[in-house]
């Protein structure tokens, strides 16, 4: 600061005008970041809506010379591998965020640790190498199953953190009442210590959920993609995110319209469970502080 | 009298520090023994490793014997799950499990352990209730969630909950630090109740309290047990230096 | 005493056999292990991706050794391949989308955590990090669609205009799919990252010190440059490296929009190349053994990157957390 006193004023207009220039600055930088958001958005609803259709969602794709046709294959494809997802996830992560929680204080549970942020941070297509290199090559086919073990590999490490971080806002008391009674670990753990986490659990696994159910890249060369029903889980299979990208890069008209439709499904469900993770998240919050 | 637990020798550390450095000390049965000493003293840690509360800290040793009646608990032929049973904890805060109604909060016990059934539960949660001086204020509620009543209550539930499993003995460690003074002086005329059917082991740093609740008092310092007695006589006419020192404000 | 009341007495403990102990351990511990075995199975899955990556990519490196990184070639008839073209269109996009990205993701972090008022900031960072869950190939598909017209027919125009044009990293004008473009939409999908991850960074730094500075008579702007960036200048460091690692490994948007050109190119205005979109482009269709190792191999470049940057990026938060408390 000045200890020339007469200069103050001048000075200070200077300062204050920068710091009005940071705020303006900061808001420039907020829209830069809503802008491209809301555009996003507004092409896929607006683009999206006007090829969406009934057929969209019962029918098979006719060839691009045809015109009409849906993605059903599709949609029921990405259902049943982010479902096979999941249902192997689930328990691999919450389990593992369990044991990271719980009795983690060891090597074992420093190791798991560090390898969930590790793999938090995987590349999404480094996953998909590791699923074609394992499974797809070693069935001799794509498949909705290497489709789905990829998109594992992304789930766990997620659930994981989340689960460990939502048992250890649990006070140690909680786990101590009821040890203190004689209860062994496991219901402690699932009926005490699990329920009270079960809001910030469910909001993890759902954020996931949607995390990978956009994921395309892991998909490419371990589920493939097909024009048909899917016929197995051994067998490979259309999905939603892997269709938009093959649609968009075709140089079929018709087909990019049909991307933006897919878009538009893809990017509502996978909000959806964001807005939903997020908002039941809050209203857990607001009733644990209100109880 | 005849004493309900003792303990020979008792030490505990964590890692490198020694909280509890050799103490040899009884409980009285059908008496309330209170163990003051200043904060980092090693109360709290001595009254813990009375039902192995230190088997779930890892860095935790604890070297000496620990009777109850002629058993010494960490035996490891000896169940630390009955243990647990004979010797109830009532923890510094209250802490029922928050995703349960009060029913469930008293029933959850007995039901792993398999001691009870149907009707018979029922029985143990009016039982217990009545005991720990609550059921006039929940026998209408009993399905409500347990976060749902006041520190006091909460922590009443939680003596009610100890109960539950039919113990021997109620390990508590500060149980009324964590309350406004009309819900410590019930948990203070609930103690005097439960005296009568069960043996109690109260931390306090309140010596106030000591002195009201309890018929023995050991003084803790430095994982040390530097003086029991009955409690008006070593609360008016201590032998030990540091005690005087501790009981007249002197430190701590 | 004689008047105390008998307590309710239960029978001594009994001891155990060895079986009920055994017993009684496992209803006691089963659970540990059982949760011990899938978290185990995480350890297994982490060697599993490293051996995959490592044992695929072997006849890469056997063919070419270490060389194999900084080879130009890449042509599946001959069979020669080498990731530097690759290499480079990824530190180059990334290294763009960051520098556009931070100081945008910084003034968000600046303005959510100092001047948006209550009522507003949970929506705002609600919208920013919605940001983060659209799926990147719908990214890719906007890319396509929207930004890569927009870049041909205005951005490149304008830089090539400006005194920027002039840059030895700005070529000729060409179409819409170039490394600029794929930087742009980069840019845009790791700014929700960077930008929580200073905030979380602004929000550590002690009220007191923030105050501090306030109570001197110091702006905002000052408080901000002369107190918060210089405490939280290691956290914002390690946001800009989470970040990066994240454009690094990001696949969609950047195979759609980058213009997937075959050849080494330092010219954002140009096609080009990155590790994710040449996988994505060809492994699916690699016939050859020593085609999909070399793929393989540029995985395994990719994971060591990004492996690199996360563990450095956790390092530094770490330290700022153990520095704080």
């Amino acid at each position: 600061m000045s200890s020339r006193v007469e200069q103050a004023p001048l000075r200070l207009r200077v300062r204050l005008a920068r710091d009005r220039l940071l705020v303006g600055l900061c808001v420039v930088a907020l829209a830069l970041a809503i802008i491209p958001l809301i555009w996003v958005l507004w092409e896929v609803v607006a683009v999206g809506t006007s090829h969406l259709s009934v057929e969209f969602f019962t029918t098979l794709p006719e060839p691009p010379t045809r015109g009409g046709g849906g993605w059903a294959h599709a949609m029921v494809g990405s259902a049943v591998v982010v479902g096979i997802a999941v249902a192997m996830g689930i328990p691999v992560g919450v389990g593992t965020g369990i044991y990271m929680s719980e009795y983690g204080n060891n090597p074992l549970g420093r190791t798991t640790r560090f390898l969930c942020e590790v793999m938090a941070g995987l590349p999404s297509i480094v996953a998909g190498i590791v699923a074609y290199g394992l499974i797809v090559v070693t069935m001799g086919r794509f498949s909705a199953f290497a489709g789905g073990v990829a998109l594992a590999v992304l789930f766990v490490p997620i659930v994981a953190i989340t689960t460990q971080e939502a048992l250890q806002m649990i006070p140690r008391h909680q786990r101590e009442a009821s040890l203190a009674l004689g209860v062994a670990e496991a219901p402690t753990t699932l009926r005490v210590i699990l329920p009270a986490a079960m809001g910030n659990v469910l909001t993890g696994i759902m954020i996931a959920t949607a995390r990978v159910a956009g994921e395309t890249a892991p998909l490419l060369f371990t589920a493939f993609n097909s024009r048909y029903w899917m016929e197995g889980i051994d067998q490979p299979t259309a999905t939603i995110p892997v269709n938009i990208y093959a649609y968009a890069i075709s140089p079929f008209e018709h087909w990019h319209a049909q991307a933006w439709a897919g878009a538009l499904v893809l990017v509502a469900a996978v909000l959806l469970l964001n807005v939903a993770a997020r908002t039941l998240w809050a209203r857990r919050a607001r009733f644990m502080a209100g109880g | 009298m005849a004493e309900k637990m003792s303990t020979r020798g008792l030490r505990v550390s964590f890692g490198k520090t020694e909280a509890v450095k050799g103490v040899d000390m009884e409980i009285q049965a059908g008496a309330v023994t209170a163990i003051i000493g200043p904060s980092g003293c090693g109360k709290t840690t001595y009254l813990r490793s009375l039902n192995r509360m230190h088997d779930y800290t890892r860095i935790a040793k604890v070297t000496g014997e620990v009777f109850l009646g002629d058993r010494n608990i960490y035996d490891e032929n000896l169940s630390p799950v009955e243990l647990r049973t004979r010797v109830g904890m009532v923890f510094q805060r209250p802490n029922p499990f928050p995703t349960m109604s009060i029913r469930d909060n008293i029933t959850f016990a007995p039901k792993r352990h398999g001691l009870a059934r149907g009707r018979e539960l029922e029985e143990i949660v009016e039982r217990t209730l009545v005991q720990s001086a609550l059921w006039d204020e929940v026998k209408d509620r009993l399905d409500d969630p347990a976060t749902g009543l006041s520190g006091g209550q909460q922590q009443r539930l939680c003596i009610a909950r100890a109960l539950a499993v039919r113990p021997e003995v109620l390990l508590m460690d500060e149980p009324a630090s964590a309350l406004d003074p009309s819900a410590t002086q019930r948990i203070e005329d609930l103690i005097y109740e439960l005296k009568k059917d069960y043996t109690i082991a109260i931390v306090t740093h309140n010596m106030q309290q000591a002195a009201r609740v309890s018929d023995y008092t050991a003084f803790f310092y430095m994982g040390n047990l530097v003086e029991f007695g009955k409690t008006d006589t070593l609360f008016t006419n201590p032998k030990e230096e540091q005690t005087e020192a501790y009981i007249t404000g002197r430190f701590g | 005493m004689g008047t105390a009341p008998t307590p309710p007495q239960r029978p001594p403990l009994q001891p155990r056999t060895g079986r009920e102990r055994w017993a009684d351990e496992f209803r006691r511990r089963w659970f540990r292990y059982a949760t011990g075995v899938l978290a185990a199975l995480v350890v297994a899955t982490a060697l599993a991706i490293l051996w995959e990556l490592w044992d695929g990519s072997g006849p890469a490196w056997s063919e070419w050794g270490l060389s194999f990184v900084w080879r130009t070639e890449w042509n599946p008839v001959t069979g020669q391949f080498g990731a530097l073209p690759f290499v480079v269109g990824t530190l180059l996009t990334s290294a763009m989308a960051l520098a556009i990205a931070l100081p945008v993701s910084l003034g968000i972090a600046i303005l959510l955590t100092e001047y948006a008022p209550r009522r507003l900031k949970d929506p705002l960072i609600f919208v920013v990090e919605l940001l983060a869950a659209v799926p990147s190939v719908v990214f890719g598909l906007w890319g396509i669609f929207v930004l890569a017209p927009l870049v041909q027919r205005h951005v490149i125009p304008f830089l090539a205009a400006t005194p920027l044009g002039l840059l030895p990293i700005f070529g000729e004008p060409g179409s819409g799919y170039t490394l600029l473009t794929a930087s742009l939409i980069l840019a845009i999908m790791i700014i929700p990252i960077i930008a929580s991850l200073s905030r979380e960074v602004l929000m550590a730094v002690p009220r007191d010190q923030k105050e501090g500075a306030l109570a001197l008579g110091c702006t905002r702007w000052e408080s901000m440059r002369y107190v918060v960036l210089s405490y939280g200048r290691a956290g914002i460091f390690s946001a800009a490296v989470l970040g990066l690692g994240r454009a690094l490994g990001e696949t969609m948007a950047t195979t759609m929009t980058i213009g997937n050109r075959l050849g080494l190119t330092f010219d954002y205005f140009e096609a080009g190349n990155s590790m994710t979109a040449i996988i994505a482009n060809e492994l699916r269709e690699a016939a050859s053994e020593i085609h999909v190792a070399s793929l393989v191999a540029i995985g395994l470049i990719l994971f060591v990157l990004s492996f690199v940057l996360n563990t450095l990026g956790r390092l530094i938060i770490m330290r700022v957390h153990t520095r704080d408390t």
